[in-house]
């Protein structure tokens, strides 16, 4: 139905009704702004970057051939908008190797509720090398669905197997301190 | 499902501000007001470029040729430049002509 609704918006688009692109912002303005912030982190910039998204999908609508799901396209151009933004923009983020200081067990019991554990998990994301990054951001924001994130980010499955595995083995090493022992022996 | 997964996948949704989305619409409103830009003309440019091979290689044949004692240049003349531009103008309205009747639009709707 989504779809549906989604191709039926970009059909008035692309007669020259400018205002049926209100619809698509408004059904995909929180996954877009949402996807945006796991890049970055910071909810003015998510927004900023999920509006250049929203611009760039306009402009190139007209491209959009229909033969996958209006969301895959939507999310693929997002996603190469952020990553080309954040090539640009330095984020906040935290050096892996600051994190391999902190991972000390006793230091998260005391000063570290578990949400904040989280968001320096989260954080350190952020910080890996670009292709491991992008895997997982997208990944677990297509609810660990790995063949949507292959196409999201045009790339093959194995290949996106491949990037998961390494860029979660850096994560487990780096945070050794902050996750359970289960999850390093997985390694 | 780890704790790594959990931690990942369980993220809070963050709300778009009340304005997000009239922002949005604004932006595209004002990119939808600009006019395209021009596309490059790239099949008169093919055209173009064509048509310069072969003038290209009568005009090297006719600067050789005018070195040659003998040649056309030993009388001051050089019927060589003026043969490469003909040559040029020709090869450029011939190729047209071709590009003309594959696509019927003509010229005026080549661009791009």
């Amino acid at each position: 139905m989504g779809d549906e609704a989604d191709r039926a918006a970009v059909r008035r688009v692309l007669a020259g009704e400018v205002d049926a692109f209100a619809e698509i912002v408004e059904r995909w303005q929180g996954p877009l702004v949402n996807l945006a912030y796991r890049y970055c982190r910071d909810p003015g910039l998510a927004e900023e970057l999920a509006q250049d998204a929203f611009v760039r999908a306009y402009r190139a609508l007209a491209r959009w051939r229909g033969e996958a799901r209006f969301s895959t396209w939507l999310f693929a151009v997002a996603f190469n908008v952020y990553r080309s933004r954040l090539r640009r923009v330095r984020v906040a983020e935290v050096p892996l190797d600051a994190l391999a200081d902190l991972s000390d067990g006793r230091l998260v019991d005391r000063e570290y509720e578990r949400r904040d554990r989280d968001e320096l998990v989260r954080r350190a994301v952020v910080s890996l090398p670009e292709k491991y990054r992008d895997a997982l951001v997208v990944f677990y924001f297509q609810e660990m669905d790995v063949a949507e994130t292959a196409r999201t980010l045009g790339l093959p499955e194995g290949t996106v197997k491949a990037q998961l595995s390494r860029g979660r083995a850096i994560l487990r090493r780096k945070l050794a301190g902050l996750l359970p022992a289960a999850d390093l022996e997985e390694e | 499902m780890d704790e790594l997964d959990q931690i990942l996948s369980r993220e809070q949704p963050l709300a778009p501000s009340p304005r997000f989305a009239a922002t949005v619409m604004a932006a595209v409103r004002a990119e939808a007001a600009v006019p395209p830009p021009l596309p490059f003309p790239w099949k008169p440019a093919l055209a173009g470029l064509a048509a310069c091979v072969p003038a290209t290689a009568w005009l090297c044949w006719a600067a050789l040729d005018s070195g040659a004692p003998g040649g056309p240049a030993a009388d001051g003349a050089s019927p060589g430049l003026a043969l490469a531009v003909l040559a040029l103008a020709g090869c450029y309205a011939l190729v047209s002509v071709l590009v003309r009747r594959m696509d019927p639009g003509g010229l005026t709707e080549l661009h791009g």
